[in-house]
């Protein structure tokens, strides 16, 4: 052979395979590396270099979720009750899509995102990625990839869609922590979160795709792996939601050129963190070359010109041709490939992750008119071989087979995995901490970092590029005001709308990840419906991004948070329609020690308005207008940001209420429609406080508040001001309408509360007694304290 | 630390540097100062930034300008100097940045193509950069605290260090 190199592994012992998966960075395990060695015993020869990085990558964690379709032998433990199951992780979170079964839902867990209805004619795509290594290693290139790449996914998505809006959800380590605790190669908080902002705005505002919706978490856990969690909306014609390669096709790679970049991202990707870290890693994004290709993509998208697409992601040609000739099979010849420069070898060609491509399967009468209608854009398009009816994905380099394996056993291959793991946990404790000083703990809990607002953030991305935006990241009084979701109006012919809504909260995992999976559904839920989106049409994605999975007891948590993801999906109806697991997010330091991240799940909800002039905000509007709560209050602060701010850990977490929540969730959308609730925001981070002070500074009103009149299951100033239970909104109804709103609500948890006052500031009453008097200046003043 | 990379180069070369304009804010700047001050440094007089382009070619010097006036610059508000080797300057520190080889340049590329495509060279190859002048009490160790932990990532860039005037090579 001259251009690949013969890897000895059938006369290799199994200290040896291990060896070779080491030393190649191919992060298989001995199980793997049978297998592998027997499928080429069988076939009588030694793989070459080509096809055992090519078999890594499609092995990989991040490629083919080898975890969650791991059979997990689970045993449970609470309190004094034990319950021991089998479970799938994977096949869980697909039984809630496939037992709700809703005709809207248009293509589920089998594309590159997932599509539900927009109207008859327009589906919807959504999906969320992470990038969380390389944002760790070089914060700018990794979060503009990250964005780049997710954008990707919805250009691949069916046969193309229009990416209308990107969303992005931050886990930082503390701004201010200590540069002397940082170990040697980390990067410290507030690097990282420049590199990241700065990332994602560069390649979104390049791209011409607003950034609507997102959140920021701060915390310790995250210090040595941040979390970037990108994603991408994107609407297409329903009639292009199906593909299919075709024997005989040819395949033809657009944009960007083949680097050495990013080489072994999917199988680094899957390993964690170490002090070590090769260049190659490392991804540059190009915004301007994808900008060029999506737009003439989509005019090719509806010429018809080609039959299937995918994007190059982690993998690059080896993960998109060997999924998409999955069916068919595949020959390629590397030596086709244009190249940024010389000097790669063949089976860096067909790993290499650079940016900015996109793979198409395009019949042969097309391919001229396609390869020029590219050119015309300034777009470079290459055939680099044809899918043929082989079963076998085969690689060219010059006139030697570099690869060639059978496409059955590289993608069915992988033996199955038999996990065991445990969950612990003691009966939750009520704990009742007393303030000493509640209007400072108000100000001091309104300026943490969880809380505090990101206007600085926020303002760097472009929420407005297309013209689509109809409720904004920002609004309000000099666009200080925060809203719950984001708004768009797809089309300028009709006012059909679209509305995203997010929900994580990593602190409730820390007492138990099946409540914290719970909280994060009804957040997402909720902040959809505040903003008038329809409780019944919502779909949902999950993310998972967990540390290290081969310790018991972290696997343990995963399969305690997926099954709360399975039951409140089930229980407040919602179907998931993607998903993404990011794990072994932990770092190994030189002592060897594994500090693994908190256990981190993001809920992304995408929900459609009928009439986008139906919806409302969270800013108060009006003086004299009537303050209520709905929903009842618990003293559930467990995990809750005031008690973190105090650093007391224990408690009851919330726990959410599906049979009461959805119900007046449905009633909320009925009065947000009707026009009676004038603003509504959620309760969430920060108790009902936190909500009702971000929608004075919202509106620039004051309000009084009787807070001895909300529902609440202890009357206690603490409870009633900070627990974060589940399933409460406050909203504004005008006096004129009280009767009408009361009469909606009949027989819901409602409870009248105050007003909203022309004065700008706040008054707190406990029936008769004065609790507190703040301004709405000083408000603000602590809310934007966080420096960035 | 010398200049190594530019020792090392065999093709000719040109450096363009583009810098603000005296009455123009340098907010990069003080942005990167802000940043040297939360590292515990203080002593920092000023923070100045400017943009390099090494313009690998065989060509005069008046191609070059011709490229930085109609190409790389905003005339409104930057200037800039050509070189080919970078010169201490008095009271300042001064660092440069380059990516390393093999990391991907999406600047530098489409610089490339631009001065290609306005035919003033033909064969052309454009690396970016970026300069720091630091002014301030600092010792030599400080100054690589600095370069590690805020203006280079050592894992696509290697940097630089051009001593303060008058403190020897």
């Amino acid at each position: 052979m001259k251009h690949a190199k013969e890897i000895d592994i059938l006369n290799a012992d199994d200290k040896t395979l291990i060896e070779i998966s080491e030393k190649n960075l191919l992060s298989l395990d001995i199980g793997e590396m049978r297998k592998i060695k027997e499928y080429f015993l069988s076939i009588g020869r030694n793989p070459t270099d080509c096809e055992l990085e090519c078999l890594a990558q499609t092995w990989s964690e991040h490629c083919c979720h080898k975890t969650f379709k791991a059979n997990i032998n689970y045993v449970e433990k609470i309190g004094e009750k034990e319950e021991k199951i089998n479970i799938c992780l994977l096949k869980e979170i697909m039984e809630v899509t496939e037992k709700l079964n809703y005709d809207w839902c248009i293509s589920v867990f089998k594309d590159n995102a997932g599509i539900i209805e927009l109207n008859e004619k327009w589906g919807v795509a959504f999906k969320v990625e992470t990038h969380n290594h390389p944002s760790a290693l070089e914060p700018y290139g990794g979060a503009g990839t990250g964005i780049g790449g997710v954008i990707r996914d919805i250009l691949g998505v069916g046969l193309g869609a229009k990416p209308i809006l990107n969303t992005d959800v931050f886990c930082f380590g503390p701004l201010d922590y200590s540069y002397e605790k940082l170990p040697e190669g980390v990067l410290h908080p507030r690097r990282v979160f420049r590199g990241v902002v700065s990332g994602v705005r560069d390649y979104g505002n390049r791209m011409g795709i607003p950034t609507g919706n997102g959140a920021i978490i701060f915390d310790d856990g995250y210090v040595y792996n941040c979390l970037v969690y990108c994603g991408t909306v994107g609407i297409l014609p329903v009639d292009k939601v199906e593909k299919k390669v075709k024997d005989g096709d040819f395949i033809v790679v657009i944009g960007g050129r083949t680097g050495r970049d990013g080489i072994h991202g999917a199988t680094f990707s899957s390993a964690s963190l170490k002090e070590d870290i090769p260049t190659s890693v490392v991804q540059i994004g190009n915004p301007i070359v994808e900008k060029k290709f999506q737009d003439v993509l989509l005019v090719a998208r509806d010429l018809n010109l080609y039959n299937s697409i995918t994007d190059c992601g982690a993998g690059g040609f080896s993960s998109a041709i060997g999924e998409m000739g999955k069916d068919t099979g595949a020959v390629v010849y590397l030596d086709k490939v244009p190249l940024k420069y010389e000097g790669l070898l063949p089976w860096e060609i067909f790993l290499s992750e650079s940016q900015e491509r996109m793979v198409l399967a395009v019949p042969e009468k097309n391919i001229e008119k396609l390869i020029s209608l590219f050119n015309s854009e300034d777009v470079e398009a290459t055939v680099i071989g044809k899918f043929i009816k082989t079963g076998k994905l085969t690689v060219y380099y010059k006139d030697e087979i570099v690869c060639d394996i059978d496409m059955k056993f590289l993608h069915k291959g992988i033996p199955e995995r038999n996990l065991k793991c445990f969950f612990e946990k003691k009966e939750e404790k009520k704990l009742n901490f007393k303030s000493k000083n509640l209007k400072e703990d108000i100000l001091k809990l309104i300026s943490t970092p969880v809380i505090s607002s990101k206007e600085e953030v926020v303002h760097q991305y472009d929420h407005e590029v297309g013209g689509r935006t109809v409720l904004k990241p920002l609004l309000g009084y000099e666009s200080r005001g925060v809203s719950d979701g984001v708004v768009l109006k797809p089309f300028y012919e009709t006012y059909e709308g679209l509305v995203i809504g997010c929900g994580i909260n990593p602190f409730y995992g820390e007492i138990d990840p099946y409540y914290m999976a719970g909280c994060c559904i009804e957040e997402c839920i909720r902040n959809i419906v505040s903003c008038g989106g329809n409780p019944e049409k919502i779909a949902i994605l999950d993310n998972f991004c967990w540390g290290n999975v081969s310790d018991e007891k972290e696997l343990g948590k995963l399969v305690r948070c997926v099954k709360g993801c399975k039951d409140y999906a089930l229980k407040y109806k919602v179907p998931f329609i993607s998903g993404k697991d990011s794990l072994n997010n932990y770092f190994r330091g030189k002592n060897g020690k594994i500090i693994s991240i908190p256990g981190t799940l993001l809920i992304s909800g995408i929900g459609v308005i009928e009439d986008v002039r139906k919806i409302t905000s969270t800013e108060f509007k009006k003086g004299r207008n009537i303050i209520y709560v709905l929903g009842k209050t618990f003293n559930e602060l467990g995990s809750s940001q005031f008690y973190r701010m105090y650093g007391i850990k224990g408690g009851i977490v919330p726990k959410p209420r599906p049979e009461k929540t959805l119900n007046l969730m449905k009633k909320i959308h009925t009065g947000i429609k009707e026009g009676l609730i004038k603003s509504c925001h959620d309760c969430s981070d920060g108790g009902l406080i936190t909500t009702i002070n971000e929608m004075m500074i919202g509106g620039n009103l004051g309000c009084e508040i009787n807070f001895l009149d909300v529902l609440s299951e202890e009357k206690e100033p603490e409870i009633i001001l900070f627990s974060e239970s589940c399933g409460r909104f406050v909203v504004e109804v005008e006096k004129e309408k009280i009767n009408e709103f009361e009469k909606l609500f009949k027989g819901e948890e409602v409870s009248q509360i105050g007003q909203v006052i022309e004065k700008k500031e706040m008054i707190g009453f406990w029936g008769n007694k004065k609790l507190f008097k703040i301004s709405l200046d000083l408000i603000y003043e602590n809310w934007r304290s966080l420096k960035f | 630390m010398k200049n190594n990379a530019q020792v090392t180069m065999n093709k000719n070369y040109w450096i363009v540097e583009i810098f603000k304009k005296r009455n123009i804010r340098d907010v990069f700047g003080e942005d990167v100062k802000k940043s040297i001050e939360e590292l515990g440094i203080s002593d920092i007089e000023e923070v100045k930034v400017s943009n390099l382009y090494k313009i690998e070619c065989n060509t005069e010097k008046k191609n070059i300008e011709k490229i930085a006036k109609e190409l790389l610059i905003d005339n409104v508000s930057e200037d800039f100097l050509i070189y080919k080797k970078s010169k201490t300057k008095k009271n300042y520190w001064i660092v440069e940045v380059f990516l390393k080889e093999g990391v991907t340049d999406p600047v530098g590329e489409t610089s490339k193509k631009t001065i290609i495509e306005s035919g003033i060279l033909k064969d052309v190859d454009v690396k970016t950069g970026k300069k720091y002048y630091i002014k301030g009490k600092l010792q030599e160790k400080q100054i690589k605290e600095i370069c590690k932990k805020i203006l280079a990532n050592t894992l696509i860039h290697n940097y630089f260090i051009f001593k303060k005037e008058g403190m020897g090579k």
